[in-house]
């Protein structure tokens, strides 16, 4: 993917900046393996990631394409059902939603917020929480690899951003 | 009549000083990496996305698709390999299969190149392709998802991954094609026959919808086939092409040689022994564009080549020299592929091949000695070569064989330090005759993968159908329905706390039942998912080189082969069979502890608990020595598992044949489970496949008859008995080893495979892996290479109990 256009953009727009250095952050933290995080800051996480994906598709082309004709309906609930949070994509666009939603492809549940950390910040070991047991899916599992390509490509392009950071 | 006439059966004579094309060749290849190829999966595709008739039957677009395939790559010569035609487009090429498991790469596509185990690399091109144009395709399209959205209940147990690996999800493949009417008869003489079977069944009129189907069937192996010979045709252009390209007199006249044989074969029957190899590759290239590259086993090549290389050598154009360098090519073409493996799975699968299994030796549909002089030539090219596929598999006939074809495999072996493997035709061929294949057949047996048994060409095995954890539900049974690892949540069903049980026969009672849950749960899938292979991917090309399918009108997947059956392997066998055995004697016979107190050890994985843990370790009966209650648990598992699948019937009228095969699994999912009342403790690798525990048997002599013990004959699926020695030096050493495999043979043994390499050894291979670069081990099944495999599987090879040749004692083991 041509990522040029869009580290212009994003250093250009300041929320979209804001969003993608929060996502950087979240990923140092992981890095550091922080082990004093509530579920609330779990699902903080979450949406700073979810933030950042909405902020990649509308400032890139590329990246946008990757939604183009992608309809698809995700469900992440975790520590039990106190984080919900649905995803939805539908013509070339992202929605986030703070509820539970029907007709899901894919809901995935976090057994702790450990698990959803690693989950969102190892996209390339989405398997190894499943083999622990740690996430849970049910649907097509096609849609949890597709949707980890994305939030890779995503932290990638966030470190290239800020190599330094 | 003797077939060997040679004078000198080890051909030593024969090295890379005087094969200099297999010594450059097999540098070659241990310089490169594998690439991902994606040529396979964007033809495909395309056509299914673009180009196919959606009005046709799916068995025609698919043969279509996979024929467009085939007709439209790239013909590429990457080498001077004197066999043409490549599985890839890549020197070595991991092939996707978009329809089975090659999503699993997605979230990797952008770091898969530089990932720290196993990289596999991948341009950025290739990778944007991936994302953006193909595997959007295959989003809801891929065999499990399609069985998942049919029967969406059957899955639910597959997907938490811990319990069993429904196989059928990556591939079916295992089995051995019959390549003897590729090259005894030809592609041509296979398309008239479906051409002539399609005519007569088209003079009927109005068919049913058997006989539609079979029609379809008829059609679709001649599209396939056709991809071959088009494969075959554009190589041959594409060699005539660089032929008049080279100006190095040498390249010309191998183009210019090769360009000739591929516009033979395969369409017509071979006419000399190189002939027939290339005819063997260029179908084979074909099998994987149609099948996933998993233990598609070539089976018994010196049986079916030998006439092509007697005649060559009696007409004096070919000589021994050549014969090995033509061996050896095809060796290293078997190794030009490798399987694609997600990051992930380098826990579970890491570090292998695309194991295709040769088999040598052994006896003949008469009975009678088979080890002929091309026995030897293959022996040769495999002791010189030492790589990691072919997977070299021996057959030894204690009673027809003569010692000095024994002596050659044990000297191999010690050479190459792991291979080939051995296996016991009595025990063999008895055990396919139980599973209701006929004298000759069995005779004709060859190995499928790993080490799994199959009448050559004639048995649809799909024998890697379902690979089951056997601990799992010990745990379950332990904690009530839950495991360690997963806390409280029931997982299954309860069957009772353990600690109320009075009786051992309370506790065998709460894990079979455990047991039988998972298995019927893997069976059930395992059949939905034959249905939904035969809906979308049937195997029309495979099915014509096979036995059976062309006279019945059925493909494989219906259940057109001769012999058909499903296989089933598990995993922790020695491990759960200890830990029966040490619950029986703690809890009940001795009264050492409770039931609760183990519990509890086992949970906080022995800390605090030094004396219980010693005691389990070193006082309870462990499978692997003569101990009567080790004996008993052993068998009745076995018994128990074959008495339980045999009660199951496959989508294809077959049965279902349990197996103790491990690969690398026994290590990953070691990983997973928590501590077990035999003393292993949490997080260990498990034994490896019919493997006693590593450190349970002190006595070579009493493992042997252990496992020879066994009744071989309700383990149709085959096991891996994973054996390491020290040094094989001497003549005297040489002869020990013999000694104890006939031994072994003669108490019952179905197989039997070696490390020839001491615990110091592979210490210093982990802690320097320059000092051994391409060190070949046997895994649990298959052959790897000791670099590629991931730390757990490491350790566990490096674990093993190794014994002394000498006294037949184990050597203890001291952490380095």
């Amino acid at each position: 993917m041509h990522d040029e256009n869009i580290l212009l953009d994003v250093r250009a727009d300041v929320r979209a900046e804001k969003s993608f250095k929060k996502l950087l952050d979240a990923i140092e933290s992981e890095s550091n393996e922080l082990e004093s995080i509530d579920s609330g800051l779990t699902e903080e996480f979450l949406i700073i990631l979810l933030n950042a994906m909405s902020w990649a598709f509308i400032l890139s082309k590329n990246f946008r394409k990757n939604i183009k004709n992608f309809d698809a309906r995700y469900l992440f609930l975790g520590d039990g059902e106190k984080i919900c949070v649905s995803v939805i994509f539908k013509n070339g666009k992202m929605r986030v939603h703070h509820k539970k939603i029907d007709e899901k492809n894919l809901t995935i549940k976090f057994k702790d917020s450990k698990a959803l950390r690693h989950y969102l910040f190892s996209p390339n070991d989405l398997l190894t929480p499943i083999l622990h047991q740690d996430i849970m899916t049910e649907g097509n599992i096609n849609y949890l690899t597709k949707f980890g390509y994305m939030s890779n490509h995503l932290m990638l392009l966030a470190k290239k951003l800020w190599p330094s950071h | 009549m003797s077939k060997v006439t040679l004078l000198d059966i080890t051909l030593k004579d024969y090295t890379f000083d005087n094969l200099k094309i297999l010594k450059k060749l097999r540098e070659e290849l241990f310089e490169r990496g594998s690439d991902i190829c994606i040529e396979r999966a964007r033809y495909l595709t395309k056509y299914l996305k673009d180009l196919a008739n959606k009005d046709e039957p799916y068995t025609i677009q698919r043969a279509k698709a996979i024929a467009y395939y085939l007709a439209n790559r790239e013909p590429v010569f990457h080498d001077n390999n004197l066999i043409a035609g490549s599985t890839t487009s890549k020197p070595v090429g991991a092939p996707l299969y978009p329809e089975f498991f090659a999503l699993a790469i997605w979230p990797e596509l952008e770091s898969i190149s530089d990932r720290k185990k196993n990289p596999q690399k991948l341009t950025k091109e290739d990778a944007d392709e991936l994302n953006f144009d193909i595997y959007p395709y295959w989003l809801d399209r891929s065999i499990l998802e399609i069985t998942r959205a049919e029967y969406p209940e059957s899955t639910k147990l597959f997907d938490q991954f811990i319990f069993f690996i429904a196989s059928k999800a990556g591939c079916i493949s295992h089995t051995i094609p019959n390549y003897k009417v590729v090259i005894n008869k030809g592609l041509n003489y296979l398309i008239d026959l479906a051409s002539s079977k399609e005519k007569e069944l088209s003079s009927k009129g109005d068919l049913n919808d058997e006989q539609q189907r079979s029609l379809h069937f008829y059609q679709a192996v001649q599209i396939s086939l056709q991809g071959i010979l088009d494969y075959a045709a554009n190589v041959s252009k594409k060699a005539t092409q660089l032929a008049a390209e080279t100006s190095d007199p040498d390249e010309k006249k191998l183009f210019e040689e090769l360009a000739e044989i591929c516009k033979n074969v395969p369409a017509k029957p071979a006419s000399t022994f190189r002939e027939a190899l290339n005819a063997i590759w260029i179908v084979r290239v074909g099998l994987l564009a149609e099948n996933s590259n998993m233990a598609m086993s070539p089976g018994r090549l010196d049986q079916i080549l030998y006439p092509f290389y007697k005649k060559d050598i009696e007409e004096n154009r070919l000589t021994v020299e050549e014969a090995i360098e033509l061996v050896g090519c095809l060796w290293l073409k078997l190794s030009d592929n490798v399987i694609m493996v997600p990051e992930v799975s380098e826990e579970l699968f890491g570090g292998a091949g695309n194991v295709p299994a040769v088999t040598l030796g052994g006896i003949d549909e008469n009975g009678k000695d088979a080890v002929n002089d091309l026995t030897y030539v293959m022996l040769r090219a495999t002791e010189l070569l030492q790589t990691r596929d072919p997977n070299m598999c021996a057959r030894y006939h204690y009673k027809e064989n003569l010692e000095e074809y024994r002596n050659r495999v044990c000297e191999v072996i010690a050479n190459t330090k792991a291979v080939p493997a051995f296996y016991n035709d009595i025990e063999a061929i008895n055990t396919l005759m139980n599973q209701g294949v006929s004298l000759e057949d069995a005779r004709d047996y060859g190995v499928v993968g790993c080490v799994e048994l199959a009448s050559n060409g004639r048995s649809y095995n799909a024998s890697s159908s379902i690979i089951l954890n056997i601990v799992v539900p010990l745990e379950l049974a332990l904690y009530n329905g839950t495991r360690p690892f997963t806390g409280d949540k029931l997982l299954t069903f309860e069957t009772g706390d353990p600690s109320g049980f009075e009786t051992f026969e309370e506790f065998w009672k709460a894990y079979t039942a455990q047991l039988t849950y998972i298995i019927e749960n893997a069976i059930n899938l395992n059949n939905k998912m034959g249905l939904m292979h035969r809906k979308y991917l049937p195997t029309p090309m495979l099915s014509a080189i096979f036995e059976g399918p062309l006279e019945k009108g059925q493909d494989l997947i219906y259940g057109g082969a001769i012999y058909n059956s499903s296989g089933a392997t598990h995993i922790g066998f020695a491990d759960a069979v200890d830990s029966l055995n040490a619950i029986e004697k703690v809890v009940y016979n001795d009264g050492q502890c409770s039931f609760g107190e183990l519990i509890k050890a086992l949970k906080e994985n022995f800390d605090g608990q030094e004396r219980l843990y010693q005691y389990l370790v070193n006082k309870t009966p462990k499978y692997g020595t003569e101990d009567e209650t080790a004996k008993n648990n052993a068998n009745r598992m076995i018994e128990f598992l074959y008495d339980t699948y045999h009660n199951a019937e496959n989508y294809r009228d077959g049965k279902y044949r349990p197996a103790y095969w491990t690969m690398t699994n026994h290590a990953g999912m070691g990983s997973l489970s928590g501590a077990l009342p035999n003393g292993r403790k949490a997080k260990v690798p498990f034994a490896s496949g019919i493997t006693p525990v590593s450190g349970a048997a002190a006595e070579l002599t009493a493992c042997l008859n252990s496992v020879g013990g066994l009744n071989t004959l309700d383990i149709p699926g085959g096991y891996p008995l994973n054996l390491k020695f020290t040094r094989i030096s001497t003549e005297e050493d040489l002869e020990k080893f013999a000694s104890f495999i006939e031994a072994y043979f003669v108490s019952g043994g179905l197989q039997v495979q070696f490390n020839i390499m001491s615990y110091a050894m592979l210490l210093e291979a982990r802690k320097d892996p320059t000092k051994y670069p391409h060190l070949m081990v046997r895994v649990s099944g298959y052959s790897a290479y000791f670099n590629d495999l991931n730390e757990l599987m490491k350790e566990e090879l490096i674990t093993r109990t190794q014994y002394d040749l000498k006294t037949g004692k184990a050597i203890s083991y001291i952490e380095g």
